[in-house]
């Protein structure tokens, strides 16, 4: 079959605040072929979809479709123009019917004297979601009424019935991690219409962390990291091993991580979870934190890592297991809890959002975790409170012109150091540390990695989620791996022996 | 390592976990119609006089004004705001239409055409208002309570202290009078109940207000025009307000600004029992209809129970909060504002 | 949009400048709750009333409705201070009995001459002040009563039957006064039973449906409705009509509103009584100008003339023509000069 060129895309680029999301990136999309695209999560792949969309513009760069000029403002307007995307985080109106979803916003050829003719829509969807292959969805129920499955494939036939309607000319579908919650049969039933719609001269665009999928229904591959495409290659005789190889970050010198530091943990376990689970989540993890440790724990999005980490600061429930502090078995009501009766503090990814308090000034951001420390009478103290604060500026070298600065002019790695002067001063010695270093500049980064080693030579035990897998390899004493909610590998990682990021990625994916 | 394409235990669990949370809100959305008919049977056994057919009657009289009312704000809460304007707003349109029919005060007699130029104002009341609130970007709390505060202001200046008696012979028949034992003003309050009924599951409209109550960027991702539908919402609030206002100056024989002051709260109150979230997307006008009859119903045994006025609204507080723990979802990390 | 609501918001403030720069006769304000009031306005009829007795140009009258709210009455007088030069009389009908207060001491200090009607604090009486010519109430006890009586011998037997109670609001000064009286006349009064007994909140829409649920479970076993205010009684007749039992069931007021007047007329309620706000209007004036003008002096005047309690006029079938000729077919006359006039009885008996 001749390849028809759809979309062109040139030295597309995309600048946030702090980061370089996507960097002068190049890409052809043909009719008929599936387009599948991998990579560790911030590789820039989403980023690249949601451009092709019309849901964020380049910063510079041209895309081009049938040899136009291409820049969509609005999904619905990249829509019209014949590219659609299933989202990840599904788009469905709970509250209204299959039907409804499928056709909002495309209503008029069922309106008549105002008023939508609902069984001839029902009619219409029900066909639509025949020729997916989709018979155990009437159309005329709510869509709060499916289980997430069926909203899956909702979802699915909405967009390919959408862009369908326009196709002619050869349109392009965006498929964002679509087989996460569908079962074998689904996804064949899916892979078997996505070839359908390449026959007919269509493209599609498939992202997803299970590679097996990826090289089971791509017909090229391109590879993303660090907001690049480092590589694109027809899917032939392909094995996992060179893709691992391809997508992993490069690897820093052992001195940027501050290696040379890292001490060997005591003996005493402070931390032991045994077959803990959360229905949905994870399932039977055991896992023990010595006291000075730093444990790693990598995995892809949906790993269940996130979800663990929750669980150990009290702010979800498990449903089965236990948790051991110091030899206590636990349960924490609230991460307040988990504070107060077990020296568990978590460190939430979002800090603009949920680990400083930006309308407060430093010194009152610093006590906010432990007012015990700074109370005076059995009233807080101000006196005491900013000299604890002092200390700890000192201390960490936070950039502040005095402690009654507002935290939320602060840069993003002050901010941060901010945190972790909170962390010193509630006097936790379990530390959860989520993305220690996002949107944090290179130089403020490696003084956190030095204040992570002094936090673990007090004695004191970290779980660090890292922001790359580079990171979390090079901080740790071990690093466990993540996947589908188990743990599928633990490595040790001594200063002289740190275990190779392929190695760490199969386990992952 | 193996190839294996399959679905893990953790992707089985999570599919079982959100079927038995479907599970789980199919029987909470359910919840508001039980409550309904346990209040019914008990007050039947305990209330004197409430299993009666003059009660009947007086619970679909009583039914009729709030019910309009929650159907106009069924629409503005689905979206995920609020409206106060009502409290004002409705007390006007009584005025002003009690001063344009038969009455007392002045020789106007324009019979229905009074109606529908005091119906008329309300809808441009608060269609300006809905302008202010979608192109002035201020929240409409804030906004329909200023609008009320001002028509309320016009209501009182256009009587002048003393409200007018409405003499049109056929207004005071109707607020009597009754058709096969069901009140005229019943007959309007279930008129309005198919039209909104029509309006969220036949309209376009309809879809697009429960888009933009889930998720507005959605909605705008979808292509739904958003300003238009919000625009479109507070008309047919005006209409409905402009319907309270005309039915309460009936039902009292007056207009007075007294109409909706106390209509507003409980109005909301019989949305939110009846399952509409406050943030919106969720519910509709079937949940407001029994919404509506839970409040009414509870107003009206406590007075044939003869509780003591003292407790009275405490213990109406209590049931409604009870109403309202049991119809709405809970979870450990849901965050409620 | 922004730029057009500053612009309103502007011609507003320009508008109100322009009016407070107007001068210069005397002006006599009306500070009460709400222009809504039937009652509240026969103050304002009253007040001019007695401007019209004055040399023609040299007095205006102003209300100052609050509106329910307490410092809006507090403001609004110390802002009419400030704008006439102290140039004014006043009388007040308090949103709060606190709120005499700090009013007693803005007019000390401007040396305006005013006076207060129903609501006071404790312990807190012109007699303390120079500029607080007097003040004055009706006796809400002796209405309550007389509603009663009126009702139960307006009953099918005379003194004897059911009756239910329709309360104002509880906890409201004016309710428990009225109810007292009720309760005066029920010991007097033995053969007559209370059904329940219910609170309005003196609000028309909440009296109607709570007499239509008495209706249904009471139905013809109720011979008689005290209500306690006029806009209820509305109420209880609208609810009562679609029943075909109005003129049956007999109800009651306070207040004299035209509608409760209409209900007596028609036979559908025994009785209100109007508390006759045209006289405290007309005499708060007439006093505090006589002080103004030095015609009276604060300092030597007695207790009785300080505070003293005002007549209302019980509108019953009986007097209800009377009443017309008076005050619905003409302006009632006052006499300025004739002080004692308004003076129904003392506000402390013992001291007398």
């Amino acid at each position: 079959m001749e390849r028809k060129l759809l979309m062109t895309i040139r030295g597309v680029t995309k600048q946030y605040p702090g980061t370089l999301a996507l960097n002068n990136i190049d890409m052809d999309v043909y009719g008929g072929e599936v387009l599948g695209l991998i990579g560790e999560n911030g590789a820039g792949k989403s980023t690249l979809m949601k451009i092709m969309i019309g849901a964020e513009t380049a910063t510079s760069g041209t895309l081009e479709m049938h040899g136009k000029p291409y820049a969509p403002h609005t999904p619905i307007e990249a829509m019209k123009l014949g590219v659609g995307m299933v989202f990840q985080e599904q788009s469905l109106i709970m509250n209204l019917t299959v039907a409804q979803n499928i056709y909002i916003g495309r209503e008029e050829q069922y309106v008549k004297h105002a008023l939508v003719d609902t069984r001839r829509m029902n009619e219409d969807a029900q066909k639509v979601l025949q020729g997916l292959e989709i018979t155990n969805i009437k159309s005329g129920t709510r869509v709060n009424r499916l289980d997430f499955a069926d909203r899956q494939m909702v979802e699915i036939a909405k967009v390919f019935d959408s862009v369908g309607a326009s196709e002619g000319e050869g349109s392009i579908i965006l498929l964002d991690e679509p087989t996460s919650v569908l079962s074998e049969k689904e996804i064949q039933q899916l892979f078997r219409h996505v070839r359908r719609l390449c026959t007919r001269g269509n493209a599609v665009i498939f992202v997803s962390h299970k590679l097996d999928e990826v090289m089971e229904i791509a017909d090229r591959i391109c590879v993303f990291k660090d907001g690049c495409k480092v590589d694109e290659m027809p899917n032939e005789n392909l094995d996992e091993g060179i893709l691992y190889e391809k997508m992993v970050g490069k690897t820093a010198s052992g001195e940027y991580y501050h290696v040379a530091r890292q001490r060997v943990p005591e003996q005493d376990v402070v931390l032991e979870l045994r077959k803990l689970c959360k229905r949905g989540y994870f399932a039977d993890v055991d896992l023990q934190l010595h006291k000075g440790e730093i444990l790693g724990i990598c995995g892809v999005v949906g790993s269940g890592k996130e979800d663990l980490c929750a669980v150990i600061c009290g702010d979800e429930d498990p449903t089965g297991g236990e948790i051991l502090v110091r030899g206590q078995s636990q349960r924490f009501a609230s991460p307040s809890q988990a504070r107060k009766a077990a020296s568990i503090l978590s460190v939430p990814r979002e800090r603009r959002v949920e680990g400083i308090i930006g309308e407060l000034s430093a010194y009152e951001n610093i006590c906010m975790s432990n007012f015990d420390g700074v109370r005076q009478n059995g009233v807080i103290s101000d006196k005491l409170a900013k000299v604890q604060a002092e200390k700890y500026v000192q201390e960490l070298s936070i950039k502040l012109p005095s402690v009654n600065q507002r935290v939320g002019r602060l840069s993003g790695g002050n901010a941060q150091k901010v945190v972790f002067a909170r962390i010193l001063a509630s006097g936790c010695d379990i530390l959860i540390l989520d993305h220690p270093t996002r949107g944090v500049d290179v130089g403020a980064k490696t003084e956190i990695y030095s204040i992570i080693r002094d936090i673990a030579d007090q004695g004191k035990s970290l779980i660090v989620l890292g922001d790359t897998l580079d990171e979390t390899i090079g901080l740790s004493n071990r690093v466990a791996v993540m996947k589908d909610g188990e743990i599928t590998k633990m490595f040790d990682a001594p200063p002289d022996g740190k275990p190779e990021q392929v190695d760490i990625v199969k386990y992952m994916m | 390592m193996e190839k294996q394409v399959h679905v893990s235990r953790i992707g089985e669990e999570f599919k079982q976990e959100m079927k038995k949370q479907s599970q789980r809100e199919r029987f909470i959305s359910w919840a508001p119609v039980g409550i309904l008919a346990f209040l019914v049977v008990l007050f039947s056994i305990i209330a004197q006089g409430f299993f009666s057919l003059t009660n009947l009657q007086n619970l679909l009289k009583q039914l009729a004004i709030p019910l309009v009312m929650s159907l106009g704000l069924t629409f503005v809460i689905l979206m995920g705001s609020t409206d106060l304007s009502a409290q004002g707003l409705a007390g006007f349109v009584g005025a002003i239409m009690a001063l344009m029919v038969v009455n007392s005060k002045n020789a106007n007699n324009m019979g229905f055409l009074g109606i529908l130029i005091a119906v008329v104002a309300a809808i441009l009341v608060t269609a300006i208002s809905g302008i202010i609130h979608i192109k002035g970007k201020l929240p409409t709390f804030m906004v329909s309570y200023a609008v009320s505060s001002i028509m309320q202001g016009f209501a009182v200046l256009s009587y002048k202290g003393e409200p007018a008696l409405i003499r049109d012979e056929f207004f005071t028949t109707m607020s009597q009078g009754s058709f096969l034992g069901i009140p005229y003003l019943t007959y309007i309050a279930l008129a309005m109940f198919v039209i909104a009924y029509v309006l969220q599951f036949k309209t376009r409209f309809g879809s697009y207000v429960m888009a933009i109550g889930d998720n507005e960027g959605i909605a705008k991702n979808i292509g739904v025009n958003i300003d238009l539908t919000k625009f479109k919402v507070f008309l047919w609030l005006g209409v409905c307000i402009g319907l309270v206002g005309f039915m309460g100056a009936v039902r009292l024989g007056r207009g007075e600004v007294g109409i909706g002051s106390n209509l507003v709260f409980p109005a909301i109150t019989s949305v939110v029992v009846g399952g509409t979230s406050l943030s919106g997307g969720k519910g509709g006008v079937v949940n407001t209809l029994v919404g509506a009859m839970i409040v009414t119903v509870i107003n009206n045994a406590l007075v044939l129970l003869g509780v003591s006025p003292y407790v009275q609204q405490a213990v109406q507080g209590m049931i409604i909060i009870a109403a309202v723990a049991i119809s709405i979802p809970h979870g450990k990390n849901l965050i409620v504002k | 949009m922004k730029k057009f609501l500053t612009l309103i918001l502007a011609l507003c403030l320009v508008l109100s400048c322009t009016a407070a720069l107007a001068d210069e006769p005397l002006t006599i304000a009306i500070s009460m709750r709400s222009t809504a009031s039937e009652y509240h306005m026969q103050y304002v009829a009253g007040a001019e009333l007695f401007a019209a007795t004055l040399p023609e140009g040299t007095a205006v009258v102003q209300a100052l409705p609050c509106e329910g709210n307490d410092d809006k009455q507090v403001n609004d007088i110390n802002a009419l201070i400030a704008s006439t030069n102290g140039n004014m009389i006043l009388y007040v009908d308090a949103n709060n009995s606190p709120n005499i207060v700090p009013i007693a001491e803005a007019c000390e200090e401007a040396g305006v001459y005013w006076c207060a009607g129903w609501n006071t604090p404790e312990g807190v009486y012109p007699m303390s002040y120079k500029y607080w010519v007097n003040f004055q109430s009706c006796d809400a006890v002796k209405q309550g009563y007389d509603i009663a009586v009126t009702l139960f011998n307006a009953l099918p037997t005379p003194g004897k039957g059911k009756i239910c109670v329709l309360e104002g609001m509880l906890a409201n000064t004016a309710n428990a006064d009225r109810m007292k009286g009720l309760k005066q006349a029920l010991e007097e009064y033995p053969d007559i039973e209370v059904l329940d007994d219910q609170a309005g909140d003196w609000a028309t829409d909440k009296a109607l449906s709570i007499t239509e649920n008495w209706l249904a479970k009471y139905g013809e076993d109720i011979d008689g409705i005290w209500c306690a205010c006029d806009d209820m009684a509305v109420g209880v007749v609208q609810a009562l009509k679609a029943k075909d039992l109005d003129g049956k069931i007999l109800t009651t007021g306070v207040d004299g509103t035209s509608a409760a007047i209409e209900l007596v007329e028609n036979g559908q309620a025994a009785c209100t009584i109007a508390n006759n706000g045209w006289l405290q209007g007309f005499y708060a004036c007439a006093y505090a100008y006589a002080a103004k003008t030095g015609k009276i002096d604060t300092e030597t005047m007695d207790t009785l003339h300080r505070c003293f309690l005002t007549n209302g006029y019980l509108v019953s079938a009986d007097t209800l023509a009377d009443y017309k000729a008076t005050f619905v077919d003409s302006q009632p006359q006052y006499d300025p000069e004739d002080l004692d006039f308004p003076i129904a009885g003392p506000m402390f008996p013992d001291e007398a």
